[in-house]
């Protein structure tokens, strides 16, 4: 598959060295069709949005708009309206937090999370369950190290409010039943949200089967520019909404004591939106279409797999999650005991290849593994095998170079 | 540096210090205690040991290694100085401490990394605690 993408992706000609970029899962590389349609949007349609009364200004309009209806049917959602544009997966979760659950709440409710969640899907519910006197309730994973949603009793309960899980895990690459959980959740009615940011790049993203309440993911993982992301949000749960961010653009009459807003999506858009932003998340998902997301999910299934076996053959390196093959979706944690994550990953840099290393803002699931961080490799489209074999030959250099004998 | 990353020098029997003070870097994990022992000379207070234990990353240990060496039969007075020269010099860059050790120098290898500028101070500034308890605390960059 990278022969027939390289073409696409300038950095790897143009970034400086040669360079084995293995930290998707943080964010990805862009195509020349997303900078392409995000330049063009700056040199021919750069107008305010929503805002003006010339034909350079409705066109800028008319392309954001565009950009919603896009990412709304690359999602499965029914409405465009059902589809904010936030600036991050971070800031859609904090908008359902601030904007939904601040007025659901009530005393003694409880808000589940999983023990693997990212701290964009943890804090925002401590933050909230406190303010709410609410209860924040935590998954826990398994003995096969995935969470154990049987075991967490009451999760389905009477004063279970929201159920907020992500679909793909940013540490280990595990994959939850979303779908089963929202079903079941659902049948209570109880709302699911669905934090989908490592997801969209790879597992085919649709709200209706899933018919979940909110999902969010940003355009920076998948191809897209940094700085735009999006909340869906379920047309019942989007009347129940109240704004959060006030300002311009999302207000119908403002007088001196009371004002009025205007209708979703916009009402949740104060300040002047990022038309590039959304036409380059746009063609993001043009461009995950072209190739097939089932194809590039496989692609990078193989990948974490073969990466797997091949980092068991170093000695002394643990990985974390799922063992079976098949299970990650693009992502393998590990350590080389002995070594701490950050000089690994520091000796494989200036070896080219691209790591993360640390907590990975999963500090609660850090404490339950028992461990400071972990050394991340996560995959992309224009990754192959060669890049697995440097990843090893740089593990085995920090080895060599950082273990005493 | 990495001779004293893969072979810390003064690891370990903190159980005589008289001063222990703690560092802590939750972003990355690291944790270092650092002790001091002072004995009274015909020069002044010195320090009998400097010795430090705790987990970290190579960078951290290898400072910790190297500062606790450093101070070790410093006068309490000028082990204040280094410490202060040695993390004023960290945070803020500048002309290096006249007279330091190539040990030292070497530290300032991370200052082309600032992620791990953290690493580096952390037992310099739990160090300087340790020696000057009533002084302010200095602040972390980053």
């Amino acid at each position: 598959m990278r022969r027939q993408v390289q073409e696409d992706f300038p950095f790897l000609r143009e970034a400086a060295g040669p360079l084995r970029y293995l930290d998707n899962a943080a964010t990805t590389q862009k195509p020349l069709q997303v900078i392409e349609a995000f330049s063009r949007c700056y040199r021919a349609a750069c107008a305010p949005v929503h805002r003006g009364l010339y034909p350079l200004a409705a066109r800028a309009t008319a392309d954001y708009e565009a950009a919603r209806r896009r990412l709304a049917q690359f999602i499965g959602a029914p409405r465009a309206e059902e589809v904010i544009f936030t600036r991050s997966a971070t800031d859609s979760i904090n908008l359902v937090a601030c904007a939904w659950a601040r007025r659901q709440l009530r005393p003694g409710d409880r808000v589940w999370v999983t023990r693997l969640e990212h701290h964009s899907n943890f804090l925002p519910w401590q933050k909230i369950c406190r303010e709410r006197g609410a209860e924040l309730r935590i998954i826990e994973l398994g003995r096969d190290g995935r969470p154990d949603f049987d075991a967490a009793s009451e999760l389905y309960g009477a004063r279970t409010r929201l159920i907020a899980i992500s679909q793909v895990s940013n540490v280990l690459g595990i994959v939850n039943p979303v779908q089963q959980v929202a079903g079941r959740a659902r049948a209570r009615g109880i709302a699911v949200l669905v934090d989908a940011a490592q997801a969209a790049a790879h597992e085919r993203i649709d709200v209706g089967a899933l018919d979940c309440d909110f999902l969010a993911f940003s355009a920076h993982k998948m191809y897209g520019p940094s700085g735009i992301g999006l909340l869906y949000a379920a047309a019942p749960r989007l009347a129940e909404m109240e704004p959060f961010i006030v300002g311009g653009g999302m207000v119908d009459e403002v007088g001196e004591s009371e004002s009025t807003w205007v209708p979703a999506p916009a009402r949740f858009e104060a300040g002047s939106p990022d038309a590039a932003g959304a036409v380059g998340f746009a063609a993001a998902a043009d461009y995950l279409d072209a190739i097939g997301v089932g194809a590039l999910g496989a692609h990078v299934r193989a990948l974490a797999d073969r990466a797997m076996r091949c980092l068991s053959e170093i000695s002394e390196v643990e990985i974390y999650g799922p063992s079976q093959e098949g299970q990650r979706a693009g992502i393998v944690s590990f350590n080389v005991k002995g070594l701490h994550p950050h000089d690994v990953a520091q000796v494989a840099g200036e070896e080219g290849v691209a790591l993360r290393a640390g907590h990975h803002c999963c500090q609660p699931l850090m404490k339950h593994l028992g461990i400071s961080g972990t050394v991340r490799a996560s995959f992309a489209v224009y990754n192959d095998e060669s890049d697995i074999e440097a990843l090893c030959a740089a593990v085995r250099r920090a080895r060599r170079l950082l273990l005493s004998e | 540096m990495l001779d004293h990353a893969r072979h810390p020098r003064n690891r370990g029997g903190l159980e005589l210090a008289e001063i222990v003070r703690r560092g802590r870097n939750p972003q990355c994990g690291d944790e270092i205690e650092v002790g001091i022992a002072v004995a009274r000379q015909a020069r002044g207070e010195v320090l009998a040991s400097a010795r430090f234990r705790g987990r970290g990353c190579a960078v951290c240990i290898a400072s910790a290694s190297i500062a606790t060496d450093a101070l070790c039969a410093m006068t309490r007075a000028d082990a204040v100085r280094l410490t202060r020269e040695m993390t004023r010099w960290f945070g803020a860059g500048g002309a290096a401490p006249s007279g330091i050790s190539p040990a030292l120098q070497a530290l300032a290898l991370v200052r082309d990394y600032p992620a791990r500028l953290r690493c580096a101070l952390l037992a310099w500034q739990a160090l300087s605690e340790a020696l000057d308890p009533d002084a302010v605390k200095p602040s972390t960059p980053g």
